[in-house]
């Protein structure tokens, strides 16, 4: 049967390690994923869909929405010959998305797979 | 009244690896273990490598320049994991995950180059694992 336990602090049982629920919880990462260079989604936790907007250009609709649009989303990518440079995009990131660009070392927008995870206050 | 509570693991009861905790506007979920970083590690990449700090890491291989490798101690369950790195230099570096191809449950590697895509040694090299463990 679910059960529901309601406490402040966690500690191993030796007393040992003691935290705060309250930084487990907001320390933990509220998405990850891997998702190829098209915004086909190839494994994640909370991420329900992505779109590919155009070369470089990606957004990730979320299943657990944030609580604002203040969460922080790091990137690399990661496909084969890779070293490209993975931004936030905040023009497309809301409390429900988060979203990606990528450009190679000339500045030029380019394609590649994504490797993400992102932190924040959920709703 | 403050509560705290003393246990060495923590157990989901329907499924052994899934605890929701609600978020912090207290109007979701999120499964625990999923948000949990499975690895973690810190190492100077210049000269001889050297394993700063880590989490759930065993070892630390130079492959070559602005090329660096680690295995696990506790395996991944699959090789879709999201890895991400980032690093310091006296001057503009970056990484990125070597090829997701080439991942591994036992490990992972990532490369680092300069912006002119010439590969070299960071100063020192971050990365996290988020996943599932085996």
């Amino acid at each position: 049967m679910a059960s529901i336990l309601r406490v402040d602090t966690i500690t191993d049982a030796s007393s040992n390690h003691s935290i705060a629920t309250s930084v487990v919880f907001d320390g933990t990462a509220k998405v990850w994923g891997v998702v190829t260079s098209s915004a086909g989604v190839t494994a994640s936790a909370n991420i329900a869909s992505g779109t590919d907007h155009g070369t470089g250009d990606y957004s990730y609709a979320l299943t657990a929405a944030f609580g604002s649009a203040n969460h922080a989303t790091t990137a690399v990518s990661s496909g084969a010959g890779a070293g490209r440079i993975c931004t936030s995009n905040t023009a497309r990131t809301s409390t429900s998305v988060i979203a990606i660009e990528i450009e190679g070392h000339a500045g030029s927008s380019s394609d590649d797979n994504q490797e993400l995870s992102t932190h924040g206050d959920l709703a | 009244m403050a509560s705290q509570l003393k246990v060495d693991t923590i157990t989901g009861v329907s499924t052994a690896g899934s605890v929701a905790v609600t978020g912090e506007g207290n109007s979701t979920t999120t499964n625990l273990q999923q948000g949990l970083a499975k690895h973690w590690n810190q190492f100077v990449q210049s000269s001889t490598q050297t394993v700063t700090d880590s989490l759930n890491q065993s070892s630390l291989t130079d492959e070559g320049t602005g090329d660096s490798s680690w295995d696990f101690t506790n395996a991944m369950g699959n090789d879709d994991y999201s890895s991400q790195t980032t690093c310091n230099s006296g001057s503009y570096h970056f990484t990125s995950s070597y090829n997701d191809a080439q991942k591994t449950t036992a490990g992972d590697r990532c490369y680092t180059m300069t912006a002119g895509s010439s590969v070299a040694d960071a100063t020192t090299v971050f990365a996290t694992t988020h996943g599932d463990l085996a």
